[in-house]
């Protein structure tokens, strides 16, 4: 590749850019092969040196888009702002608002329901062993010898009632657990969402 | 060496260059490429970047052996730049070296 060849390309690649912009990155690099020349360098080895003209080109594209454009906000701008606004307002509040409470009364439900159920074990053996006088209208022993029921029958009640105590337990702590998870999920929808807002008014204001 | 980071570098030796005295670019291409490695045809788009960021001035001056040189000179606010540009190497450099000379310790 020659100087001129390598100017002609990087002209070529620059040929989007403002006319008097490109005349000056032209100069600028003659101004270097006429220096580089002076200091007993070739074109060839220049050419080696500066590297790829294509890529110099999109260095220099690319710098010139990072420059901050900063104007200050037209009244177009600003009524676009305004209506971006109150119609994501009105969405929001008039389609889901209204879902989202029901969402998130039935979680809240479902917890208690769920906590309920993983305690069931701790309630049932606390009713059980604890002789404390407030357990004791309450107690399981107390109901039996209220209604007088045989001793073998009472042992049965008494494993049955452990045994299913564990099991309703277990499913509460499943429940918990998949129910944590889903409340997870929905925090991170619901932020994602109002994320998307934010964007969605900024953008407008562009 | 990581491109990105040699970027950087790259303009904080220029902005120091210049605002020692006005450069040249063949002669800060030049200067630098004599201490350290660099494609020599990034120095030219990052001259154009910092002059349209306001860190430098250009200026034509008819030179002995051809054509008029595009010469550049720092700004006051080129200045500060290189001011906290320095800190920051500076405070990076040593955080490097400590690091170095603790590993070597235990080697």
């Amino acid at each position: 590749m020659t100087k001129q060849q390598f100017l002609a390309e990087l002209a070529r690649e620059l040929q989007h850019i403002p006319e008097s912009e490109r005349r000056d990155i032209l100069r600028d690099y003659e101004e270097y092969f006429i220096d580089a020349a002076q200091a007993g360098r070739s074109d060839t080895e220049v050419i080696t040196t500066l590297g790829n003209p294509t890529q110099i080109a999109q260095q220099l594209i690319a710098d010139r888009h990072v420059k901050p454009v900063t104007r200050p906000p037209t009244l177009w701008a600003k009524l676009k702002y305004a209506v971006a606004l109150v119609c994501l307002i009105t969405v929001n509040v008039v389609i889901l608002l209204g879902p989202l409470l029901a969402v998130a009364t039935a979680a809240i439900y479902v917890w208690g329901f769920s906590i309920a159920l993983a305690v069931a074990p701790i309630v049932y053996l606390s009713v059980l062993r604890f002789d404390m006088p407030i357990y004791d209208s309450l107690s399981i022993y107390a109901l039996m010898q209220a209604i007088n029921m045989p001793m073998h029958l009472q042992g049965i009640l008494l494993r049955v009632g452990g045994f299913a105590s564990l099991v309703i337990g277990g499913i509460g702590i499943l429940i918990c657990i998949t129910l944590f998870y889903f409340t997870r999920w929905c925090i991170r929808l619901i932020k994602k969402y109002l994320d998307a807002n934010v964007t969605l008014i900024r953008g407008s204001t562009q | 060496m990581n491109v990105q980071f040699k970027k950087g570098v790259l303009e904080l030796c220029v902005l120091a260059l210049v605002a020692r005295r006005d450069h040249y670019g063949y002669e800060l291409v030049e200067r630098i490429s004599h201490q350290i490695e660099i494609a020599e045809g990034t120095v030219y788009p990052l001259l154009r970047r910092l002059t349209d960021e306001g860190y430098f001035e250009t200026y034509l001056q008819e030179s002995s052996e051809g054509p008029p040189r595009k010469y550049y000179r720092i700004t006051a606010l080129g200045r500060t730049t290189l001011h906290t540009l320095r800190h920051e190497w500076q405070q990076f450099a040593a955080g490097v070296s400590t690091l170095l000379n603790e590993g070597s310790r235990h080697d």
